[in-house]
């Protein structure tokens, strides 16, 4: 293996583990703040019980996450050593505010919250619930703030220096809104929700399957039930804008989603089909006439362009770049020699700048793009898992106006067995968006193969184990942990917090 | 002292990065210091205190890290790129360690077992022990310097960076965290692992004095530049002064039995040895034994005045509030710790 594949196959599972982890602390925490908060309005000892039962689980899975968050910041330096020189001007700022705004928060709260029960009052308690919810709410915005630049980067502008070309911060608000952060924030907080929701619900269902803890099981189930119905259903709204943004800010990837080779007016969407990347083309085993391009343009006789003409038109984007680059630099050479003011100079260099590295950025083949088959199957997987959850909570919802929530066998087991699931459809997610993006790092301006650190293939093949090794283990002791917490149950950690606590 | 550390925005900058450094040794400092003790005490009861002491502030704590960690990729990009990427395996080494130690906390009473235990005991050590001595040989290298070329690649190995100096400024940073995590069980433990924390508090004392005379001795000679600074801007001696303060009062409140003040000595002694490398190095934040014209500075690495900006008013306004609860939060959980303690 190359030191390209091999930097990001590394970077690739220790995200995917990271984000195993983080969806769950997103909904958990959300979910026990609120709980807390019902409790201190209704002094319903359950949900303070429930509360502080789902607390240990959410301090079980908290430690991976940070363990394995820790990996991330100092990734972008140790592998993607001309990465971090090309856009820490922009890209590190967000990492830096994440680290002041949310981890500091999140942290040092969840101190209190784990191990302050019994030194502070219900209310601070309470509090110190929904500053762990913020911090880690805020920590998914900044970093998908820096995640949503490389997407649709905007708010900068490229220039050379001694050490190298880079991309510098011109507009920061534009640069943290830019064309994609909000969608992708709320999409991806909302998939952490709808994580956290069904994990409750299939620990509650468990426990009414098992006919233990019933009480708390009950309050948790319907509790849970409500939560994870809003989340879900709103994501098939959230999921329609963003396939809107992906759709008109990057085409390519949408196109690679939706298994497109070809541009079709008034194109159809594939809901189930079989890409094959070799031969170029998708078999469409069922498709719905005109509806791709009612959802990507709003109009059902647009255009949808397919990745070979998108390809096409990205080498004539570099060709005008590259040949915009000789009238630029004579243009340059002009300006300097009649003396001209410094602005104009830095704005012609800054353009000359930009035309190079698009020349390079844009100077794509049907080579250098990723497996479509896999674009096209993460994206599809997870959006029939997002139908399959909505479907759940509707059951599950006139199952409960029924009055036969908790009886009901066939759901309860549906919600145990489908714990899981979520956690599949983030990374999932997770999987189409990031593949879908190459072979840009940078959409547009930086090739991924551009961004690497110049390591001896062996290095990063013996850190890639070790990290494989270790996070592996860590999973296991992980699983091992949770499942024995969810066994023994909410009763023992009745009566203090000190199961959380350093205990003999 | 140099007008442009607090005239430019690269000298506040390269202020504030040593303000993340020392609030990440204050704080994560006696973490790793205590952590550093776990297997010189064989009673499970004396680990679990060990443990206890540092239980609900240790993860905010390593927040400082990761903070710096952020602000050095938007301050200094290329210093972040070229460091990380050249100590790779020093930097992975500390990643793995503090893996460990994350997991050793939440996972070490899941299991009724001893050998469990002693296993989780030993990820704990390590995961304490190695970044302490880790940091110090990165900053070391950092500030003699490495063979980086004008694009900051760094063209060395993994042993390159352990040369004497370097390995040795790491053992200093030993001393240095043990010492203040000696002085934190000072004030936090009784009984036993007070006892422990005593004698620490004399091997990390004596420990950081010989370490560092060998250090500075050895430095002279191989590094005279390291020394230049002290010359020419006479105010610098403000950190050494700070130093050797500091452990005067350390030694003098530890053999007068003022066990609670004894942090304010290692205290000290932390700032004033992290500013005291601070400023024999500045303007340089990493040095080329190449070519000194590829010395990354604070000038020729730092980010544009756009974003040094919006990253002061961004550290301006939330570090107060980050430094407001997080001195709540360390008065909620204050007194001593022991198995019994405020938790059971």
């Amino acid at each position: 293996m190359d030191l390209l594949t091999l930097s990001r196959l590394q970077f690739g599972m220790t995200a995917f583990y990271h984000f195993l982890f983080v969806p769950l602390t997103l909904g958990l925490a959300f979910m026990i703040a609120i709980l807390k908060t019902i409790y201190l309005k209704n002094k319903n000892k359950k949900y303070d019980d429930l509360a502080m039962f789902l607390m240990k689980l959410f301090a079980i899975n908290f430690a991976v996450g940070v363990a394995t968050g820790l990996t991330m910041e100092f990734e972008f330096g140790t592998n993607w050593f001309q990465y971090s020189k090309f856009v820490g001007d922009i890209f590190g700022a967000p990492l830096a505010i994440e680290g002041l705004m949310a981890f500091f928060l999140e942290s040092t709260f969840i101190g209190l919250f784990l191990f302050g029960k019994d030194r502070v009052s219900d209310k601070m308690h309470t509090f110190a619930a929904w500053m762990v919810a913020l911090g880690s709410t805020l920590s998914a915005l900044w970093i998908l703030i820096a995640n949503s630049w490389m997407q649709t980067p905007a708010g900068y502008k490229i220039v050379e220096t001694p050490q190298g070309v880079k991309a510098v911060l011109a507009d920061f608000f534009e640069a943290v809104i830019n064309h994609s952060t909000v969608i992708r924030f709320l999409h991806c907080v909302d998939a952490g929700y709808i994580v956290g929701g069904f994990f409750v619900m299939g620990i509650m269902a468990y426990y009414l399957l098992k006919n233990k803890h019933v009480e708390i099981a009950k309050i948790g189930l319907k509790f849970a039930l409500i939560f994870t119905a809003i989340v879900s259903l709103i994501q098939i709204v959230f999921g329609d804008f963003h396939g809107y943004q992906v759709a008109n800010t990057q085409p390519l990837k949408m196109a690679m989603m939706e298994g497109k080779w070809e541009t079709e007016k008034g194109a159809s969407l594939t809901l189930l089909g079989i890409v094959d990347d070799e031969k170029q083309e998708t078999k469409s085993l069922i498709e719905i006439p005109y509806l791709l391009s009612l959802l990507s343009y709003h109009d059902p006789n647009a255009e949808f362009k397919g990745i070979k003409d998108l390809v096409k038109e990205y080498q004539k984007i570099a060709q005008e770049a590259k040949e915009k680059i000789s009238i630029l630099e004579a243009k340059l050479k002009e300006l300097e020699a009649s003396g001209a003011p410094k602005e104009e100079i830095e704005k012609l260099k800054a353009e000359l700048a930009l035309a190079k590295a698009q020349a390079r950025a844009y100077n794509i083949t049907m080579e250098d793009l990723p497996s479509v088959a896999l674009v096209f199957t993460t994206f599809h997987l997870m959006v029939y898992l997002g139908f399959f959850f909505a479907f759940v909570v509707l059951w599950g919802l006139w199952l409960l106006r029924k009055g036969k929530l908790y009886t009901n066998k066939a759901f309860l087991w549906t919600v145990l067995l489908s714990i899981p699931l979520p956690y599949i459809a983030t990374e999932l997610g997770w999987v189409s968006a990031e593949v879908g993006r190459q072979p840009w790092l940078v959409q547009g301006i930086l090739l991924t193969k551009d961004g690497v650190s110049f390591h001896p293939t062996g290095n990063v093949l013996i850190s890639f184990l070790v990290f494989t090794g270790i996070y592996t283990a860590i999973f296991f002791v992980f699983l091992y942990a949770m499942i024995k917490a969810v066994k023994k149950g909410p009763k023992e950690t009745i009566s203090l917090n000190s199961e959380n606590q350093i205990k003999a | 002292m140099p007008a442009e550390l607090f005239t430019t925005l690269e000298g506040i900058w390269f202020l504030l990065s040593g303000f993340f450094l020392i609030g990440y040794a204050l704080t994560d400092g006696f973490d790793l210091g205590s952590g550093i003790l776990t297997i010189f005490t064989k009673k499970d009861e004396n680990r679990r205190v060990l443990y206890n002491a540092v239980a609900p502030v240790w993860d905010g704590n390593e927040v400082w890290l990761i903070a710096g960690g952020g602000m050095l990729f938007a301050a200094f990009p290329i210093v972040y790129a070229s460091a990380f990427s050249g100590f790779y395996f020093a930097i992975l080494i500390v990643l793995w360690a503090l893996i460990g130690r994350a997991v050793a906390f939440e996972y070490r009473n899941k299991k009724e077992s001893s050998l469990w235990r002693k296993t989780w005991d030993w990820i704990y050590w390590i995961g304490n022990i190695v970044p302490a001595f880790l940091f110090g040989v990165a900053v070391g290298n950092a500030v003699i310097g490495v063979p980086i070329d004008q694009q900051g690649v760094y063209h060395g190995t993994f042993f390159t960076l352990l040369r004497p100096a370097p390995v040795l400024i790491g053992i200093v940073g030993v001393f240095m965290f043990l010492m203040h995590g000696a002085a934190y069980l000072l004030r936090k433990t009784e009984g036993e692992v007070f006892e422990l924390a005593k004698k620490a508090a004399y091997i990390g004392f004596f420990g950081y004095v010989i370490s560092l005379a060998i250090t500075d001795f050895l430095l002279v000679i191989t590094s005279p530049y390291l020394y230049s600074n002290y010359f020419k801007y006479p105010l610098f001696w403000i950190a050494p002064i700070m130093m050797i303060v500091g452990l005067i009062l350390y030694f003098k409140f530890l053999s007068s039995e003022k066990f609670d003040k004894v942090i304010i000595g290692s205290s000290l002694v932390t700032i004033g040895t992290i500013l005291t490398i601070a400023f024999a190095t500045y303007p340089v934040l990493m040095r080329s034994t190449i070519n000194p014209e590829y010395n990354l500075t604070i000038f020729n690495s730092a980010s544009s005045h756009i974003t040094l900006t919006v990253m002061l008013v961004a550290t301006l306004t939330l570090m107060p509030i980050v430094i407001f609860y997080t001195i709540y939060v360390y008065r909620v959980f204050k007194g001593k710790v022991s198995t019994e303690g405020g938790y059971h």
